[in-house]
């Protein structure tokens, strides 16, 4: 059994305590609160209540950011899947969007087709999706637009491994297998900035057609959501390629690099949260002092985000260079305040002994790292405190009644 | 002296800085999800000047050619 080895990150017992009395008081307003009226859902968003205190407590007792939060966010993309699917059975009779649907504008809009819709949205002022504004089965464009513009401000690109719908599918399958059947050195890190490309090219792509290019060939997500109804040679096309993308990306080469394939190298949104992220103050640093330069954190990364002892702008927060730097030389900074600044000064000045605690408890709760795993956990929690209690009830269906449909 | 002085400065000016955006935070996220397509979404939206897809763009018009024919 490996040892586990602190990585001074630790949070005090008491620090823990109150973060986890916080996200109670923030989670039972908005998902147990909001589930009264419903028993069966009211069981289950406790269930999940409590499993959410539990991650945020040993997120910061043990400072180990990746492992819980690896835990949850697997848990969300699962549970949003199976939600998701069996709502469109229920609703539709299957997975397939139907040219009636199309019309009805009855579209749910997924957050990975934004980037395709700005261009065409500014410059012709008309919405390339087939979605209302508002309303329709998932609220329409504008509450996801807006959620998105929100989780911007808050995780910048820490969307992509705290509140992304998907991200979890490829993370579980990078974690299958104990050991890489492709190593870390095999995969050429600058397959990172294929997101960009792809980015670009949706970006013109959809604006000269006029219509959502990326759902329509390439989106590899349509594997766990929906597609258009097979119907012609064009459709027929369409579904080959996102059967092709969505194996290769979210299944086959997460499982045998261990790497995040489909986030790092291929995911238009990704790409956009790195650039529109930069907003957002939080950014991960490398302390050169401590460095040793194992070369570990490299190694590690899903989402091969560093190199050379640099951390790129494609970094996702997740956490996991972290938990594994041997001298805990990675952290979360606030931007403009260099690493060496936020290491104990206060504590160290301070001898006396009666204002230690209190100033030990507040540079842990100011501490960039608590701000920035709490308020995206926080986000991830509230965003899935309605599919994931369902997808929990609808499992307990599944082993009682023999189905995940209501 | 004046070193500490400047350090202990810059450290209260950072705290409030990181105390006040801890609280937007805090403020912004559960007020967003609990106001959730709430009255005031509506309200920016329609400053917004975006309309819907038109999925019937490209369709010839029927009736046009059925008033036509007869």
């Amino acid at each position: 059994m490996k040892e586990e080895v602190p990585n001074g990150f630790e949070k005090s017992l008491f620090t823990s305590i109150f973060l986890t009395f916080l996200m109670l008081l923030l989670l039972s307003t908005f998902i147990i609160a909001l589930n009264i009226p419903n028993p069966p859902m009211l069981i289950t968003s406790t269930i999940y209540t409590l499993f959410l205190l539990v991650v945020t407590f040993m997120i910061f007792k043990t400072g180990k950011v990746s492992r819980y939060r690896s835990l949850f966010f697997v848990i969300y993309a699962m549970s949003f899947v199976i939600s998701f699917i069996s709502h469109l059975i229920e609703e539709r009779g299957g997975m397939a969007l139907t040219q009636k649907t199309i019309e009805k504008l009855e579209v749910p809009l997924c957050p990975v087709a934004i980037p395709q819709l700005i261009l065409p949205a500014l410059v012709k002022q008309t919405l390339i999706f087939p979605t209302k504004l508002f309303g329709g089965p998932y609220g329409g464009f504008f509450p996801i637009f807006f959620m998105w513009l929100v989780a911007v401000i808050t995780l910048g690109r820490g969307w992509c491994s705290w509140g992304c719908f998907f991200g979890g599918l490829d993370e579980a399958f990078s974690k299958v297998l104990r050991k890489a059947k492709i190593p870390a050195k095999r995969i050429n890190p600058k397959w990172r900035y294929f997101s960009f490309a792809v980015l670009i090219l949706v970006v013109i792509w959809s604006f000269l057609a006029m219509s959502p290019v990326y759902c329509d060939w390439l989106c590899p997500l349509k594997l766990v959501t929906e597609y258009v109804e097979i119907t012609d040679l064009t459709t027929y096309l369409q579904a080959i390629i996102f059967i092709t993308l969505g194996m290769g990306l979210l299944f086959i080469l997460p499982l045998l690099s261990k790497k995040r394939i489909h986030c790092a190298t291929f995911c238009p949104l990704g790409a956009l949260q790195s650039i529109v992220g930069l907003v957002n103050p939080y950014r991960v640093r490398i302390d050169k002092e401590k460095c040793l330069n194992c070369k570990k954190c490299e190694r590690v990364c899903p989402v091969m985000a560093i190199k050379n002892g640099k951390v790129s702008i494609t970094c996702t927060r997740c956490g996991q260079c972290m938990d594994e730097c041997p001298t805990g030389a990675i952290d979360y900074c606030l931007l403009g305040i260099p690493f060496s600044a936020k290491s104990r000064v206060l504590s160290s000045k301070i001898q006396h002994k009666i204002l230690v605690w209190p100033v030990r408890f507040f540079e842990e709760i100011l501490d960039a790292r608590t701000l920035f795993v709490f308020g995206a956990l926080l986000f991830g929690a509230i965003i899935s405190s309605s599919f994931v209690p369902e997808s929990m009830l609808r499992i307990y269906h599944l082993f009682t009644k023999g189905t995940l449909l209501f | 002296m004046k070193r500490y002085c400047i350090k202990s400065v810059w450290i209260v000016v950072r705290s409030v800085f990181i105390f006040l955006y801890a609280l937007f935070l805090l403020w912004l996220i559960p007020t967003f999800f609990f106001n959730y397509q709430g009255d005031w979404m509506k309200k920016v939206a329609e400053k917004i000047p975006i309309k819907e897809m038109d999925v019937n763009q490209e369709k010839p018009d029927i009736n046009q050619n059925l008033n036509i024919k007869y």
